[in-house]
């Protein structure tokens, strides 16, 4: 593996890690990104679980944004100052585009469109 | 010494207060209780509440249940109150003219003039046409954009398009020259093809320029005064978007209607006066203090207003088990609002602010079977209960509990259905009103204005202040001070306006701003309990003449607001009046009152029959 340049040394974006180069995910995270015009950076990564992968990915990106994509294809979207086992959403490719709108609208600070599946669950904390 | 109860059951809660009387009538208040009342106010059904709360106040009070004396019930006034809304205004778009929503991310700038044409039949286009480009459901975004530039290349002109998907800055980005691009149109399908249109899209920050204004829709469609006098509508409807679609079809409009509202006749001990709904509230209010007392209220029939104050017959006939025509409304309040509604004819969910009224009325019914409802008291608690003491005197003894209270005292009521006041003289003498229009009217207001369709969170918007969540660890509080928190606040609280519940953040799931919030539960708290509060007074106030009242003590469960009381004392200030909520037995607040009073009114009886025996 090639040795990793630090977060430093990019321009501001959310930061990718992807698995499986090529995903149909990274497709519709990208466009996401790009209609809400937030910069993104995708990046190959070992096989790991969808969180871990969004939780280091956060850690990289200099906007504390990150999404991770495992082998199954699962996208999780995670925010560097939320705790590890806490990400923001996740959800199945076919929600991939709708993450890639809300890791953008987590760095603009708009509220996150809903999930297509996710019917709004009563609000508990 | 005997051990007494005041029970007030009021239209929610039922409250007690527990004391003990001296053979002189000298009284040691011990606690008081609430709980929620059982059944409507007045009924057999109450028993369950009444039971509960004497309970709890004897066990707050640590006294055995044995040692009571006596419970004291109040004469329950039979009041209740009604509420009705109807928007008397209606936008229609005929013929699909327009489109005038703001999708977040519109792509492009600028203003494209040209025929519409479907995605599809793109490739058919002759070069030197000028076209704008309708992408329906499922056309990927690069695909549009090759289309669109295929088309370009070959000599057509497409200078803007409208797009079914949230794509419009996806495909913006991918042309060769940049187009304004208006998106996520969920009924692109219902796009007239081959019509002159237009599609303006602002800079972001902006909003349109062109298709908002009469004059520009007539240069582009080089229309004379007259069609430019039918145009117009639509000019003003889209009035503040960031992006819009106009298409010129051959009778396509925007109407906006007035639906018929009625008349409504206020009939008054002495007068009767008939008000057009669409007047307003200001010119109703007016004609209801012309024709003062009330004595009943109708509708046009086969109007809103007369389906209004069916609807208000028909729960109170209901609730009260008594027939219709036999219920009489004894005072209305009408209040000007506006309601967000969806468009009828519009393609993408555009929604319009239509103007409304909201009504509510008050019903005097027939006295309650308070005998009745004091002998099953008797059987359930095994102990005397006595029924006497008119509400507002009651009340008004109550409220003298607050320090720094004096004749002549004036309370005001705040309840949830009904606002009512009391004045007691120096000379002790009582009059009392009962207002239509409370915490209900203002909760159902809130709804409607922001368009939640969500009573409890509306409820929540008018009890809390409200905040956004600026981050998933800081919420900003409407004064402008910040919240830190130690865990990451909920994902769907993420940028939204948050009300501040007992039960943690309520995130309010609406476009509107922090500042727009506040706004609408303010005016709404302000067109409902400072008109009420002032009508009540002047009704009451010898002569009504304000600056005869020295003190106005606010009571009820609405006093309890967080700015109800200051917008009152506000309203109140310059006329010499000391205003401020209550403090009942300088422990309870602004509850407690009728209870209290009870208790005093007994003990006071007792005095004076000790008095004369002696």
């Amino acid at each position: 593996m090639h040795q990793r340049p630090s977060a430093e040394r990019h321009r501001p974006s959310v930061v990718v890690r992807c698995t499986v180069p090529g995903a149909d995910s990274v497709r519709g995270i990208r466009a996401g990104l790009e209609e809400e015009g937030v910069p993104v950076r995708v990046e190959p990564a070992p096989s790991d679980d969808a969180a871990v992968l969004a939780f280091a990915a956060a850690q990289a990106s200099s906007l504390g944004v990150g999404i991770g994509v495992d082998d199954a294809g699962t996208v999780c979207l995670h925010h560097a100052k939320r705790p590890p086992g806490s990400p923001v959403l996740s959800g199945p490719p076919a929600v991939a585009r709708v993450l890639g709108h809300n890791a953008a609208r987590l760095v603009v600070g708009l509220p996150l469109k809903t999930l297509p599946d996710w019917q709004g669950a009563p609000f508990e904390e | 010494m005997a051990l007494v109860i005041g029970v007030d059951i009021g239209n929610s809660t039922t409250e007690a207060c527990v004391a003990d009387i001296g053979p002189d009538g000298s009284t040691g208040y011990l606690a008081g209780a609430l709980t929620a009342t059982s059944g409507v106010k007045g009924t057999a059904d109450n028993v369950a509440g009444v039971v509960k709360v004497v309970q709890e106040v004897l066990g707050r009070a640590r006294r055995d249940p044995a040692e009571l004396a006596a419970v004291l019930v109040n004469e329950a006034t039979p009041v209740i109150s009604g509420l009705a809304m109807e928007t008397i205004t209606e936008t229609i778009i005929t013929e699909s003219t327009m489109i005038g929503h703001n999708p977040d991310t519109p792509g492009g700038a600028g203003l494209g003039v040209g025929t519409t044409v479907a995605f599809g039949a793109l490739g058919t286009c002759a070069p030197g046409n000028t076209v704008i480009c309708v992408v329906g459901a499922g056309t990927d975004f690069e695909d549009a954009a090759a289309g669109i530039n295929a088309a370009a290349a070959r000599g057509v002109t497409v200078t803007g398009a409208i797009v079914h998907a949230d794509d419009a800055t996806l495909i913006a980005n991918r042309l060769r020259s940049p187009i304004p691009i208006v998106d996520e149109v969920t009924l692109v399908d219902k796009v007239p093809l081959g019509m002159p249109a237009a599609v303006e899209v602002a800079e972001q920050g902006r909003t349109i320029r062109t298709l908002s204004n009469s004059y520009g829709i007539a240069t582009i469609f080089d229309l004379d005064p007259e069609q430019t006098r039918m145009i117009a509508p639509v000019a003003r409807a889209l009035v503040g978007n960031r992006s819009a679609v106009v298409v010129r079809t051959p009778s396509g409009d925007v109407a906006d209607r007035r639906i018929p509202a009625g008349t409504l006749t206020l009939i008054g001990e002495h007068a009767r006066r008939s008000v057009e709904m669409d007047a307003g509230a200001r010119e109703i209010m007016r004609t209801l203090r012309r024709v003062q007392p009330l004595v009943d209220a109708a509708g046009e029939p086969g109007t809103h207003v007369g389906g209004m104050l069916a609807t208000v017959r028909d729960t109170m006939s209901e609730l009260t088990d008594s027939a219709v025509d036999g219920v009489r409304i004894r005072d209305v309040l009408a209040v000007d609002t506006f309601v967000p509604q969806r468009v009828t004819g519009a393609l993408a969910g555009e929604f319009a602010l239509e103007n409304a009224v909201a009504l509510a009325a008050m019903v005097r019914t027939s006295h309650g079977p308070m005998q009745a409802l004091a002998q099953r008291l008797r059987e359930a608690l095994e102990v005397e209960v006595l029924v006497g003491g008119v509400e507002a005197d009651m009340a008004v003894l109550g409220a003298l509990t607050t320090p720094g209270t004096d004749r002549p005292v004036a309370i005001l009521d705040l309840g949830g259905g009904s606002t009512d006041a009391a004045l007691a003289t120096s000379g002790g003498v009582v009059r009392s009103v009962h207002l239509a229009g409370a915490g209900d009217l203002v909760t159902k207001l809130i709804d409607s204005e922001l368009g939640l369709d969500n009573r409890e969170l509306a409820e929540d918007i008018k009890k809390f202040p409200l905040a956004k969540a600026e981050s998933f660890f800081h919420i900003r509080m409407e004064d402008g001070t910040a919240r830190f928190f130690e865990e990451p606040l909920p994902t769907e609280a993420f940028a939204r306006v948050v009300a501040l519940s007992d039960a943690g953040l309520r995130p309010v799931p609406t476009r509107h701003s922090l500042d727009k919030i506040r706004e609408v539960r303010r005016s709404a708290k302000h067109k409902v309990f400072v008109v009420n509060a002032l009508r009540a007074l002047e009704q009451v106030a010898p002569g009504g003449n304000l600056r005869q009242i020295g003190f106005v003590v606010l009571l009820g469960g609405s006093a309890l607001d967080f700015e109800i009381p200051d917008m009152i004392a506000e309203a109140v200030a310059g006329l010499g009046i000391v205003c401020g909520t209550g403090n009942v037995r300088g422990s309870e607040g602004p509850r407690n009152a009728v209870a209290t009073g009870l208790v005093a009114s007994h003990a006071a009886a007792r005095s004076l029959g000790v008095a004369v025996g002696s």
